[in-house]
């Protein structure tokens, strides 16, 4: 399968890729100071470019003034059902 | 009122749908191959409500039909809960009348003598009607335009058992369907009623005969020649279903065999071959060569499910719960009538297995079924920590040379079942494509992924991209265009 891929100030991000960049560490990504350009030098305080998704797909915001994509704490996933043990999850999902 | 909040295991991916579904001119990446027509047909389960008992099996679960049409490299997607009389009852009451897994003692006096089955296991297309099957009653009929409940079906009156099995086989030399029922004279009966059903729809053999105790017989096998019936480890009594138990128990000491039985002979003519005390749930293959009769399957070391506990009271064990591809050989010229037994892939697999169903009763060299990869990344953070449980790879099992291919559905993924689609009905065997739905955790829905089943390592050739999480599927078959009358 090939993966969604969009293109980002003449770069190439996966989707994974990134999401695998975003969970290892605080921040999701963040351009360098001078590639922020004169966006961040009106603004009162230094704000970092912040790459999040949009309508499912990437979306590189230069004001600085969204919020970054956190992945979802358990609703979207199979977390809710994580904790159980091995028994458990046997007991209720056969065939997952 | 319907209130799944008190069911803490009901959540996120897993929380019911409980919703009847048509999606036309389904999204997809890649392109859905021209060359096959027809459907691939899904039969599963979902709680329309929470179930009476804790503790009761998800087998339990009402049946939910579902349909991916594929027409000229469009598909569309159909899914409708299989109207059982349960299912009408319990939708006239608002709640759960019934109780644990068959066993009646458990329900709603109200609902007391009415056909428990959900018809939740299944698909069946033959002679031109579509079915959804349970092992506990007989087939229910539906429209295959419209996947709406049409109601039992006993072959025009012949077919005198009370309960149908899940695994009728069809011979494709004789377009005959060989099939059965257990318990097949009522609740804790060892009765077996074995069945020919000719291409048309008639029966035109009955062969009635007892089990050497009564338990689980959830599929079988066939060659050309000889039926077999393997029995293990599961046991009942109405003992047990008064007490208010699920209707089957583990009995580690109980013995397993392998029924075999001429499909032109008699009751006195079974020979019932000694097993190795393990769970033989669902079979590949199986071919008669000269005196030796050889079933393949994926085979528990134990009993996989925990909601069967043991009978003895001792803890369910998952290492045991694990299944692999196996071959016992029952050789009708020996006299101590046990199986020889080979494990043939010492990883463990999903014991739904398949095979290209043209070589069913035939010598045959592919076996295809999911497992789980645990080389290959799953994403915690996205997916729940989830990567022991899931199976996010098909493998190609090569049973001639022992080599096997692998597909990887995705980092956030795991695989139901695998079907086999011949590119064409003269193709030869494993020509063709490896079609099954897969969970997509993160995204929160479900995709069915279609791969050549001679380049798995490819990945997908197309994956048809479903809006929401479809109702889980127990089994699915492929139905081509020519079976049925669709829409």
């Amino acid at each position: 399968m090939t993966e969604e891929i969009a293109g980002i100030s003449g770069l190439w991000l996966t989707r994974r890729a990134f999401i695998a960049g975003a969970v290892s560490g605080a921040a999701l990504a963040a351009a360098p100071l001078p590639f922020l350009g004169e966006v961040s030098a009106v603004a009162a305080e230094p704000r970092r470019a912040v790459v999040t998704f949009y309508m499912d797909r990437l979306y590189f915001d230069r004001t600085g003034r969204v919020q970054p994509y956190r992945p979802p704490a358990g609703a979207r996933s199979g977390a809710p059902v994580e904790y159980l043990s091995e028994e458990e999850f046997r007991r209720h999902f056969v065939y997952v | 009122m319907v209130d799944f909040s008190n069911q803490p295991t009901m959540k996120g991916f897993f929380a019911p749908t409980r919703f009847e579904a048509d999606v036309y001119d389904c999204e997809m990446v890649g392109k859905v191959p021209t060359d096959i027509n027809g459907a691939f047909v899904r039969l599963g389960g979902d709680w329309l409500y929470p179930p009476k008992y804790d503790d009761d099996s998800p087998f339990s679960m009402d049946g939910f039909i579902s349909m991916f049409r594929f027409k000229n490299g469009v598909v569309d997607y159909k899914g409708r809960w299989v109207r059982t009389p349960r299912f009408r009852a319990d939708l006239a009451a608002h709640k759960q009348l019934f109780g644990k897994y068959r066993n009646p003692f458990t329900d709603d006096p109200s609902v007391a003598h009415f056909d428990r089955t959900v018809a939740n296991t299944t698909p069946l297309a033959f002679a031109g009607k579509l079915f959804a099957l349970k092992e506990d009653a007989l087939p229910y009929e539906v429209n295959p335009k419209t996947l709406e409940t049409i109601g039992p079906w006993d072959f025009h009156g012949k077919y005198k058992s009370l309960t149908f099995t899940a695994h009728p086989k069809v011979d494709p030399e004789t377009g005959e369907m060989i099939c059965y029922g257990y318990e097949a004279t009522g609740l804790e009966t060892n009765d077996v009623f074995l069945y020919t059903i000719d291409k048309t729809g008639q029966v035109t053999r009955e062969l009635r005969f007892k089990a050497p105790y009564i338990s689980m017989v959830h599929d079988i096998a066939i060659t050309p020649k000889h039926v077999l019936i393997p029995v293990f480890g599961y046991v009942t009594s109405m003992e047990r279903l008064k007490e208010g138990k699920v209707h089957w128990g583990w009995d580690s000491n109980a013995p397993a065999y392998v029924g075999v039985v001429p499909r032109d002979g008699e009751a006195k003519d079974i020979r019932w071959f000694k097993a190795p005390k393990r769970a033989t749930v669902h079979t590949l293959n199986a071919r008669t060569e000269g005196s030796k009769v050889i079933l393949e399957a994926p085979i528990y070391d134990s009993n996989p499910f925990p909601f069967f506990p043991s009978v003895d009271g001792s803890p369910w064990d998952p290492q045991k719960g694990r299944a692999y591809i196996r071959r016992y050989t029952c050789d009708l010229n020996s006299k101590d009538d046990r199986c020889e037994d080979e494990t043939l892939f010492s990883m463990s697999v999903s014991d739904l297995g398949r095979i290209d169903d043209r070589y069913t009763s035939l010598p045959y060299r592919y076996a295809y079924t999911s497992f789980n990869d645990r080389e290959r990344p799953f994403d915690e953070v996205r997916a729940g920590s989830l990567a022991m449980r899931v199976n996010n790879s098909y493998g190609r099992f090569d049973l001639a040379t022992g080599k096997m291919n692998r597909y990887f559905a995705g980092e956030t993924h795991s695989l139901q079942e695998v079907c086999f689609v011949p590119r064409r009905k003269d193709s030869p065997e494993g020509d063709g494509y490896l079609i099954g739905v897969a969970s997509n955790f993160a995204e929160m829905r479900s995709e069915l992924v279609i791969a050549d089943a001679q380049h798995l390592e490819d990945g997908d050739v197309a994956r048809v991209i479903l809006p929401f999480r479809a109702t889980p599927q127990v089994h699915g078959r492929w139905v081509n265009e020519d079976e049925l009358p669709f829409a």
